[in-house]
């Protein structure tokens, strides 16, 4: 598994780790400028959720509910970790 | 005086030929960077909070945005979609499950609108925009703006779709066929 960087933005960091605690997995961004990294969802198939995370949004209180939404709607999150 | 406000919306992309550093570069650099980029199978979404006088103007203002970007992407959707569930009806109002059974049966309230899909099934749909409409009309909503909203939705999404054309003339042909001409008196 990769090893991640912590985000530069609080909120967001707060935001990858409780996606993490759902289950969710760091993944590199490539050759992408502007993202800071990718999340895969518990699920590893081509069924999975995948996102993208910026490095510098344009709120990064809003980017980071976004991210929390998100894993609260996936249905592979862990809910059992909690 | 209108202010500004924050709106929620996702657009649906397909056929994203690009790369995915490709595709969020691209879209970073035309102003997308209020938007949480998430894909699944092949379809991209795009998860807006986007400020501005109103929704219709956001998701204007979005779906140019993605059309200046230097990638090629279909723009299929927008949602929250129209068609709505009896739970998700609920859920979108904050109300239990039971208060809208008691409408959608008549035993509470009169004339809510009739589903307009899977009418037979288990879960019929119901339209979010004739529902609002209703809502309104019988004072439970008394903001207009989601009325509206959820009319612009069920507009916007008829467009995207009528883009495309061969969709545009396989309906235009239709129409054209189920159009009442002039010796045909029309019983209203």
């Amino acid at each position: 598994m990769a090893i991640r960087s912590k985000h530069p933005k609080k909120e967001i960091e707060e935001a990858i780790q409780y996606a993490e605690q759902q289950g969710w997995k760091y993944k590199s961004a490539g050759k992408s400028a502007h993202t800071w990294g990718r999340l895969l969802c518990p699920l590893h198939t081509r069924d999975g959720h995948q996102m993208s995370i910026w490095s510098t949004p344009k709120s990064p209180f809003n980017h980071a509910e976004q991210i929390r939404r998100l894993v609260d709607k996936c249905l592979h999150s862990n809910e059992e970790t909690e | 005086m209108s202010s500004n406000k924050t709106f929620k919306f996702t657009l649906i992309l397909k056929n994203a030929l690009a790369s995915i550093d490709e595709l969020e570069d691209s879209l970073y650099e035309v102003g997308c960077d209020d938007a949480l980029i998430h894909c699944r199978n092949s379809s991209v979404y795009l998860e807006f909070d986007r400020v501005s006088t109103s929704l219709e103007d956001a998701v204007i203002s979005a779906i140019k945005d993605i059309q200046r970007a230097s990638i090629i992407v279909d723009i299929v959707g927008v949602s929250p979609e129209n068609l709505v569930t009896e739970s998700e009806i609920a859920r979108r109002l904050n109300k239990s499950r039971q208060i809208i059974s008691l409408w959608t049966n008549g035993d509470r309230r009169d004339s809510f609108p009739s589903p307009i899909m899977r009418i037979s099934e288990k879960s019929p749909l119901w339209s979010w925009s004739e529902v609002t409409k209703w809502l309104f009309d019988k004072k439970i909503i008394t903001d207009i703006e989601i009325v509206d909203n959820a009319l612009f939705i069920a507009n916007i999404n008829g467009a995207l779709e009528e883009r495309d054309k061969k969709t545009r003339d396989n309906r235009h042909r239709l129409l054209e066929k189920i159009s009442f001409n002039d010796n045909q008196a029309r019983h209203v």
